[in-house]
């Protein structure tokens, strides 16, 4: 008797949770569609012919996959020499911005010297100033420094970074000082604390940031987009913008090299998930 | 000799940090600080190049103001900008919010949903613009015959003025949910458990949880997405750029897409009129200011710090 009068008021809370969890999924899978579905079209429109990209009703597969738009597009539309620039300017963009930014970091952290404060406070005074709106003094001193049309006109200026300072500035104070403390005992000058004892413990910190600079200097677009006016000297996000202005309708070569240029970029986050997921998390909660 | 031991160290320390601190420093200086102050003295100047120039006052703030009281470029490009800043930070932010609090959840593959939503953000914004711009056209697009197939006949996305920045707002929503979704995802799983724990035992009801505990809990993280997704949409260009095909549209279809970025960027780069370009620029940089400041005064009103 017990049994049969409490079967179906659990029967009715368990539906009404099962009902809850279904259309928690079907939000979560209807959003995941919306995410992916310019991706897929994007993918599937990279391997069709123009005719059929441009067919009224749209069709979803090619008849033959054309793969050869790959090749075409890295050998033909030379986006195997973008690849290179990109990689080029972010590899050097991130490393050298990591380790003069970890420095100052450190030094902001641990150190003390005369006018400290005032740097510091003329760093946050233009932290709220985005480069986009110097962007013509900044264009001026880059021609001035002879850059203009390099890669290193691009590295150059994207390097100085305020933000990644304070970022990392969190990790070194995070550290125990007693660290720095017993290494100065044991004879450490200040470089080597920093290089050799400090540094590969803020080690999580550095790849955290790394990745996100990698993202942001891969796909940096409106200072390339100034800097640099010859085709060999493209970054690949404005060699798309270039292939769309001339081919304004062959959209699986759009396609092909929208496509191209986001696979460096995902394999690195497949494999760097965790940290970046982690430098996002500390970028928000340490304000 | 205490005194002077403690000194030599004391002038090792200031080298040392000199030395470490010089490149940041020297490159804020060259890259942010001097540009700066260089914007500012520029917009009240006029000259056939970066390098000559000659006083003209307020010039060219009266150009702008003049464009802006006859509806010409600038009052579009002052509309499209905080049409779209406004509009997309408040989807942008009921979205993160919904799906970090989904994907907060006792939920199969949330790694892989989690991933899913971030792709967006890994994509370029060139890309991004070209590939939405094949999505949304009008006769051969994939938007408008999904539309099509539930008996709804899509508008020209692209052409049509009132709906190039609804589309743009569409795109940009798409592409910025995912970073700050994860940002208030790091959010809520600092919060404590026991807190819903406790309000549960109390009778609080999902809606009521949310009201109380999550939103308090979560506003200092909530602060900081608004602060940043409301100067990302107003330093908006990338996305624009290839959206509208700049390259090759025409400039009356351009009228549509024209953001404050992209006319400093046109006026400065393309017609070489440094001076108003600045003044362009300046007015963008008073108006981020503007709203930053308000919203770090409201925050003392909404947001909670433990």
């Amino acid at each position: 008797m017990t049994v049969n009068a409490i079967t179906p008021c659990r029967r009715t809370v368990n539906s009404s949770k099962v009902i809850a969890r279904s259309i928690l999924y079907l939000v979560l899978i209807l959003w995941a569609i919306f995410m992916i579905m310019p991706f897929a079209w994007m993918i599937l429109t990279s391997i069709k012919t123009t005719k059929e990209a441009m067919k009224i009703p749209l069709i979803w597969l090619p008849k033959v996959p054309q793969w050869g738009n790959y090749a075409n597009v890295l050998t033909k539309y030379n986006f195997g020499t973008y690849y290179y620039n990109t990689a080029f300017c972010t590899i050097f963009t991130v490393g050298i911005q990591v380790i003069t930014c970890s420095m100052a970091a450190y030094v902001f952290a641990r150190l003390d010297f005369p006018g400290k404060n005032v740097i510091f406070l003329l760093m946050l005074s233009v932290m709220m100033v985005p480069a986009q709106m110097i962007m013509i003094p900044r264009y001026v001193i880059t021609q001035k420094l002879g850059l203009l049309n390099t890669l290193w006109g691009v590295i150059v200026s994207n390097v100085p970074s305020i933000y990644g300072t304070f970022f990392l500035r969190q990790n070194f104070q995070s550290l125990p000082r007693d660290l720095d403390e017993s290494a100065m005992l044991d004879g450490c000058g200040f470089f080597r604390t920093y290089w050799q004892i400090l540094l590969p413990l803020v080690r999580n910190g550095l790849i955290s940031y790394a990745v996100l600079g990698i993202m942001w200097a891969w796909n940096d677009f409106l200072w390339p987009l100034l800097v640099i006016s010859s085709k060999k000297n493209y970054v690949l996000s404005i060699a798309i913008a270039n292939l769309q202005g001339e081919y304004n309708t062959d959209y699986p070569l759009m396609m092909t090299a929208g496509t191209v240029s986001m696979l460096p970029i995902l394999v690195v986050f497949i494999f760097a998930q965790k940290y970046l997921m982690e430098g996002i998390a500390i970028s928000g909660l340490k304000n | 000799m205490a005194a002077r031991r403690i000194s030599v160290r004391k002038r090792k320390e200031w080298t040392a940090a000199y030395l470490m601190v010089a490149p940041v420093v020297l490159g804020i200086m060259v890259f942010y600080f001097i540009p700066t102050l260089w914007t500012i003295f520029m917009s009240f100047t006029e000259g056939p190049d970066f390098l000559t120039y000659q006083f003209v006052g307020w010039k060219n703030y009266t150009v702008l103001w003049r464009e802006l009281l006859n509806g010409a470029e600038f009052s579009h490009e002052l509309v499209n900008t905080v049409y779209y800043a406004f509009v997309s930070v408040g989807f942008g932010l009921c979205f993160s919010v919904l799906f970090a609090n989904l994907l907060n959840q006792n939920i199969k593959c949330r790694s892989l949903f989690r991933l899913i939503y971030f792709l967006p953000c890994l994509t370029m914004a060139s890309a991004v613009g070209v590939v939405w711009r094949f999505l949304f056209n009008s006769k051969f697009g994939l938007i408008n015959a999904i539309l099509s197939w539930i008996g709804i006949k899509g508008p020209m996305w692209l052409s049509d003025g009132h709906f190039t920045i609804p589309s743009a707002i569409i795109v940009g929503v798409w592409s910025s949910v995912g970073y700050n979704m994860i940002l208030l995802l790091a959010g809520l799983q600092n919060i404590s458990k026991t807190y819903y724990e406790a309000a549960e035992i109390d009778g609080a009801n999902s809606i009521q949880r949310f009201r109380h505990i999550t939103i308090p809990l979560l506003s200092p993280v909530l602060f900081f997405v608004m602060l940043t997704s409301v100067m990302g949409g107003f330093k908006m260009f990338d996305l624009i750029y290839t959206l509208s095909n700049a390259a090759g549209s025409s400039a009356s279809i351009l009228l549509n897409y024209r953001t404050m970025v992209f006319g400093i960027y046109e006026r400065g780069f393309l017609y070489t009129k440094f001076g108003v370009a600045s003044a362009e620029a300046v007015i963008l940089l008073l108006i981020i200011l503007a709203l930053t400041l308000i919203q770090m005064k409201a925050q003392k009103k909404w947001v909670h710090y433990e």
